[in-house]
Order: structure tokens, then C-alpha cells, then sequence
């Protein structure tokens, strides 16, 4: 029996080298396939082994992106200085229509109308029929909303995670931190100058503001405006040694928390864009300048018995003549011949240095976008050198004035206010000096008088050492005059334990304040607007902890000062 | 043809691709609950976080202030009635220097009785 018949040639064995020629392939042949076999057999296995070691394939991936999300606000929080909440995100829903695939856009938006008051049915049809594949319908649903709406099933209607931000103390914050527009973009305050860092940092950003502090001044502020019937007001209070602004406060003002018309008064903040000539608080500026330059001392003498001309203008003082008197008597009585003679001693050129050193001149760094250009003479003459000494014709905002006041009865380096809290190294910076110590040292001095003798007196508050000026000007109608029946009054004031220590300077501002029966009809500052600083420096300083000091305030005064007789008598 | 070490080899593959599977099981609803946990963690953070707000909300001190004004008879403390730590420990020390003699508090306690 044959095993091979290649030919179906029974009997017939093939030939002997042909035969094993075959059998060599069949065999090549054989060994090939169970190699492939093998390498085969090695891949499957390999990549069973692999696939069942890896996490590849579809629902792991899904498992690692629940694992990596973690909760994301989307924009980071503002806090104060003690970690109070001022603006935050949170999470809500919004609702979009792929209008293509809304069947019945008439019967939608009746039912969606119905599910959201103050929406107009007719809006929202035109926008269920405007054949687009996405279109917000309604942003930032209550939750009850939202149930409302899925409840209606209507197809084509959809909600999207959407983030909203919230102002907790509503208007009490707004004019430093600003807002966001619906989209959560900073449009105004801190949140337009901090848009990178609220975005990218995943850090809280720390004001320096303390909303205890903040409420103080609003609140004080607003009785104020009441009970003056002003049109305005304003106030920043700052810590002196390391120019933290702990509250600025800009009435009216308005709620971030709703809809805001950024061409209304409410949005303008008086603080920092507001400019105003600052009346006799500038005096402080103009003596600090004159004892600076060396051209007087406290005992300096000047007549005050004349009145000073300009072409056809006059300078007098306000209802008094003092004579001849000294320049603590000029400061103190706040005489605006005694100042004009001041400024006049130092020069035009020396009084422009000196506003330019003390920031009078330029605009602010504090951190919020909106802040104004001082308005200055176009031609600095002789007449502005005089109407300046005085606070007439440069004009500034209340955080202009509080930089320069601070900058000269501080410790006398430069003052420059911030509004983010600043860490415990950074709290001391080089001296940037503009007037020496011991001409910050007189300055309190004189500041101190002011409200023992002078106009500030209802600014004093018991147990702390409180020094003052006040300043009343009467307001520039559109016309370009002075209007001598409106007038916008100001005030700057320092708090602390001694006159080697002051703490806190305050600056606050009434805009058209009126007369009272209890003010005798007046409107000077030392009437309205002092009282108000001084509520606000004796509501801050125990807030802020602020050590009462039961004794002697007048420690350390010069005796010079000591001997001055300040009654209003003419010399 | 399969002789022993074939079927120990095959058993031996068996078991290893069942553990193998098992493992890649157990791993993956590791994951599960290590994905829940955070979905938590993020929850409770979101729910910290709107607290937090609703805290703020609710202690902003306008609110403080007028509800103190409608049920209190407070007002706000001026500086001159703060003193320090020092000066209350001054306080105390002269308070204990003049105790009382014993029969003045019993007289005192039998009174109040």
C-alpha cells in the first residue's frame, strides 16, 4: 500500500530525490506556520496580559476624570484683611435652546414664560425661533426654577453649569471691589484689575480693607449725608504705618448684586476719581512745605491785617482779622493771608516741587482702575501759588489729599495707599523721604491745636490723642464760578495714643452739605463734617483695638506751642 | 501530544489570566469608590463654600447693627471703656487684696438667701 500517490499512480513510488524534495517543503512549510503560530499566539496572549494589567479602554478613563475633578469655583474670592467673605462664586445653572431642535416654539415659550416670571414669552420666542443651535435663554436659575423647567421636558431645551458671583455685604464693598458682568468678567473695582490673579492663582486675593471698619465709615457717613441733606460723601481711613487702606467708603453707591447702569451717580467713586480743591485742609500741605524749606519756624510772623489783591480779587480771612500772628496762630486759625504769605516765601517753583513729592500731582497707584488725574493749573503763576497755600485751584481726590496729609504727619517718608493686605515682611518699605521727622513731629503739633482750639473741636474723642484740620470751599458751578451759597467741606484727621504715636489717619468729605437750625445755618466743616470724622475716628479706633490714653494728651508738645494764646483776639 | 506539562502550563495560564482579571476588577472599583470620594470631598467643599457665603450674608454688620438696635438697648463702646490685659489683672489682684472677713459673706449669703 502506497502512503504517497502524487500521480494516483498506484504501485508507482516516485522517485527517491523528488520525493524527499517534498517532504523538505511540507516540513519548511510546517515549521513556518508553527513559528507564525506561536509569534501569534505570544501577541494575543501578550496583549490579554497587557490589557489586563493597563487600564486602557473606555470606562477606566472615565473613573480617572471623576477621580481628578475637584470642586472648581472658577473665579477665586476676595476676602478682608480677616478673612471675611466680599465677593464669591457660586455654582448655578443656566438654560440655552438648540432652537433647531424645538419642535413647537409657540407652546415653549408659553410654558417657559410660565416657569419664569419676569421673563416676556415674546423674548423668549425669538429666540426659540431664531433657528440657532445655541442660545441662552435664562442665566442663573434658582434651583426651584430649574426643577420647574425639567419638569416641562420640552425638547431642545437644555441647562449648562454656569458660575454666578455674589457680594454678600452687597453695597457696603462695592466701590473697592468692584463687579463682574454676567459673564464673570471684572468690569469695575478690583475685580477688573485682579482679572488675571482671581482667574489663574486658585488664591483668595486679601484686601487690606476690614469690613468692620468699612461698615463703621458707611454707616457714619450715611447719617451724615442725612442729616446734612448732601449730595455726596466720602471716606478712607488708613493705617499710617503701613499706608493699609482699612475702609473707603463712596456715597452713593450702588449694589453689585444687581444690575448696575455704570453711568449712574452710584458708580462714580468720589474717593479716588472725585476731584475736588480741597479748601484749608490743603494748609497743612503749604506749612508742612514752609517749615520743610526752612524760610520759617513755628514763631515766624506774618501780617494778616490787610487784604491780599489778585488783578481784581481780594484773599481775606474767614471772618476775622487776626493781625500779626505766628505761624501756629495762622495754621491753627486757618488764615488764608498768613498761608498766602507762606507759600509766597517758599515760591511757585518750590510749591510745585513739593506737590509733586508728596503725589499731589499725579495720579494714584492705588490698585482699583478708577482713579483721576489731579486737576492743576495750566500755567502755574504767582496767583495759583497763592490760591493753592489755601487749597483753591488744584484740584485732588480725598485719596490724594490722604497720601499727602499722611506722607507729612506720618513719620514724613511717602505715603502711597493699598488696598491688598500686605505680609509681614513687605510692611516695611525704604523710606522715600519728603519731609523730615521732626516736621511731621510739629505738624501733629499744630494738627493737635486744631482741635483743642481751633475749627475740629467736635472731632475730638475722649481718651485718644486726636489732631485735625478742616477745609470748606465753595463749589465751581458749570459756569466756571465759584458758587458762594454751596460749598463742599472736608476733614483730616489722625488718631493714635500720643502725638509720637499716631495710628490712623482719616479723610472724609460732604459734598453740598446744608445749613441747620443746630449749625446756625453755617456749612463750614467744623459744623458737619468734623463731627462726622470724629464718629468715625471713635468707632474705628476700639474696633482696630486702639489702646486708650487716660493721660496727658499734650505730652511732649513744645513749650513754644504750650505758651501761643489762640483766642480769636486781634493782635 | 498534550502531555502533562501542556496541561500545567495551560492551567498554570488559567489561573494567572483569572487573577490577572480579578486584580484589574478590584482596581477598577477601587477606582469607583476613590472617584465617589471625590465627588464628595467636592460636594461638601461646594456646600462649605456657599455656607460660607450664607454665614457672610447673614453677619454682614448692617444686619448686626440694626438687629442690635431693635432688641438691645446697646451702643457702640467707646474707646475710653477699653483697658488692657494688664490693667484688668491690676483689677483682679487689688479685688483679692481686700477680701472680705468671713462673716460678711455668710451675712451677705444668708441676705441673697
Amino acid at each position: 500500500m502506497s502512503r504517497y500517490t502524487p500521480h494516483g499512480n498506484a504501485g508507482h513510488r516516485p522517485q527517491g530525490r523528488k520525493y524527499k524534495q517534498a517532504l523538505e517543503m511540507a516540513r519548511n512549510r510546517l515549521v513556518i506556520a508553527g513559528i507564525l503560530f506561536v509569534f501569534i499566539l505570544f501577541g494575543v496572549g501578550g496583549r490579554l496580559i497587557f490589557m489586563g494589567l493597563s487600564n486602557e479602554g473606555g470606562e477606566p478613563l472615565f473613573v480617572h476624570d471623576a477621580v481628578r475633578s475637584q470642586f472648581h469655583q472658577g473665579r477665586s474670592d476676595i476676602v478682608d484683611r480677616n478673612g471675611v467673605v466680599l465677593a464669591t462664586t457660586v455654582t448655578t445653572s443656566s438654560l440655552y435652546a438648540n432652537a433647531k431642535k424645538v419642535l413647537d416654539a409657540e407652546i415653549a415659550a408659553k410654558m417657559l414664560a410660565q416657569a419664569l416670571p419676569g421673563y416676556s414669552k415674546a423674548k423668549l420666542l425669538k429666540k426659540l425661533k431664531s433657528n440657532r443651535r445655541f442660545i441662552w435663554l435664562a442665566r442663573h436659575l434658582t434651583p426651584k426654577q430649574r426643577d420647574r423647567i425639567m419638569h416641562l421636558g420640552i425638547p431642545g431645551v437644555r441647562f449648562r453649569k454656569d458660575f454666578k458671583r455674589l457680594y454678600p455685604h452687597g453695597p457696603l464693598v462695592s466701590h473697592v471691589v468692584g463687579l463682574t458682568n454676567i459673564d464673570n468678567v471684572g468690569i469695575a473695582g478690583l475685580e477688573k484689575s485682579n482679572e488675571q490673579f482671581l482667574l489663574t492663582e486658585g488664591k483668595q486675593l486679601d484686601l487690606s480693607l476690614d469690613v468692620r471698619v468699612q461698615h463703621a465709615i458707611a454707616d457714619e457717613l450715611k447719617k451724615g449725608m442725612q442729616e446734612f441733606n448732601a449730595t455726596g460723601a466720602a471716606a478712607i481711613v488708613m493705617d499710617l504705618q503701613t499706608s493699609e487702606v482699612l475702609g473707603m467708603v463712596s456715597l452713593p453707591d450702588y449694589n453689585p448684586n444687581k444690575n448696575v447702569k455704570l453711568d449712574s451717580d452710584g458708580y462714580f467713586n468720589r474717593a479716588t476719581v472725585g476731584m475736588y480743591e480741597m479748601g484749608s485742609t490743603f494748609k497743612i500741605l503749604n506749612t508742612a512745605m514752609a517749615l520743610e524749606s526752612g524760610t520759617i519756624t513755628l514763631a515766624t510772623k506774618y501780617d494778616t491785617s490787610e487784604d491780599i489783591k489778585i488783578g481784581r480779587f481780594s484773599i481775606s480771612d474767614y471772618r476775622a482779622n487776626h493781625g500779626v500772628i505766628n505761624v501756629a496762630q495762622v495754621f491753627v486759625h486757618s488764615s488764608n493771608k498768613g498761608s498766602v504769605k507762606m507759600a509766597l516765601d517758599v515760591g511757585t517753583e518750590g510749591q510745585q516741587d513739593f506737590m509733586q513729592k508728596v503725589g499731589c500731582l499725579t495720579r494714584c497707584n492705588i490698585e482699583v482702575p478708577e482713579k483721576g488725574q489731579p486737576i492743576i493749573p495750566r500755567h502755574w503763576r504767582e496767583a495759583n501759588t497763592m490760591t493753592i497755600s489755601y487749597g483753591y485751584g488744584l484740584a485732588v481726590s480725598p485719596l490724594h489729599l490722604l497720601n499727602s496729609v499722611a506722607s507729612v504727619v506720618g513719620d514724613g517718608c511717602r505715603k502711597e495707599a493699598t488696598l491688598i493686605k500686605l505680609k509681614e515682611g513687605e510692611k516695611r518699605r525704604p523710606c522715600d523721604r519728603v519731609v523730615q521727622s521732626s516736621v511731621a513731629h510739629k505738624m501733629r503739633q499744630l494738627l493737635r491745636l486744631v482741635v483743642v482750639q481751633g475749627t475740629s473741636k467736635k472731632a475730638n474723642v475722649p481718651g485718644y490723642f486726636v489732631a485735625a484740620k478742616t477745609g470748606t470751599r465753595n463749589m465751581l458751578e458749570s459756569s466756571g464760578a465759584y458758587n458762594k451759597n454751596r460749598v463742599s467741606t472736608t476733614f483730616v484727621g489722625l488718631i493714635g495714643e500720643s502725638v509720637e504715636n499716631p495710628r490712623y489717619i482719616v479723610v472724609a468729605l460732604l459734598e453740598d452739605p446744608k445749613g441747620l437750625k443746630k449749625t446756625f445755618g453755617f456749612t463750614a466743616a467744623g459744623w458737619n463734617v468734623a463731627p462726622i470724622g470724629g464718629r468715625i475716628l471713635g468707632r474705628v479706633a476700639p474696633i482696630l483695638g486702639l489702646q486708650p490714653n487716660l493721660k496727658i494728651l499734650n505730652e511732649g508738645f513744645d513749650p513754644f506751642l504750650q505758651s501761643i494764646d489762640f483766642s480769636k483776639k486781634k493782635k | 501530544m498534550f502531555n502533562k506539562s501542556t496541561f500545567v502550563t495551560l492551567f498554570t495560564l488559567f489561573l494567572l489570566g483569572s487573577l490577572t482579571y480579578a486584580i484589574k476588577q478590584k482596581v477598577i472599583e477601587l477606582d469607583n469608590d476613590l472617584a465617589q470620594v471625590h465627588r464628595n470631598i467636592a460636594h461638601y467643599q461646594e456646600s462649605m463654600h456657599i455656607l460660607n457665603a450664607e454665614w457672610t450674608y447673614l453677619t454682614r454688620p448692617s444686619r448686626l447693627q440694626a438687629l442690635v438696635e431693635e432688641h438691645t438697648s446697646l451702643q457702640h463702646s467707646p474707646g475710653v471703656s477699653l483697658v488692657s490685659y494688664e490693667e484688668v489683672f491690676q483689677q483682679e489682684e487689688g479685688f483679692y487684696n481686700r477680701q472680705e472677713p468671713l462673716e460678711s459673706s455668710v451675712r451677705l449669703a444668708s441676705m441673697r438667701r
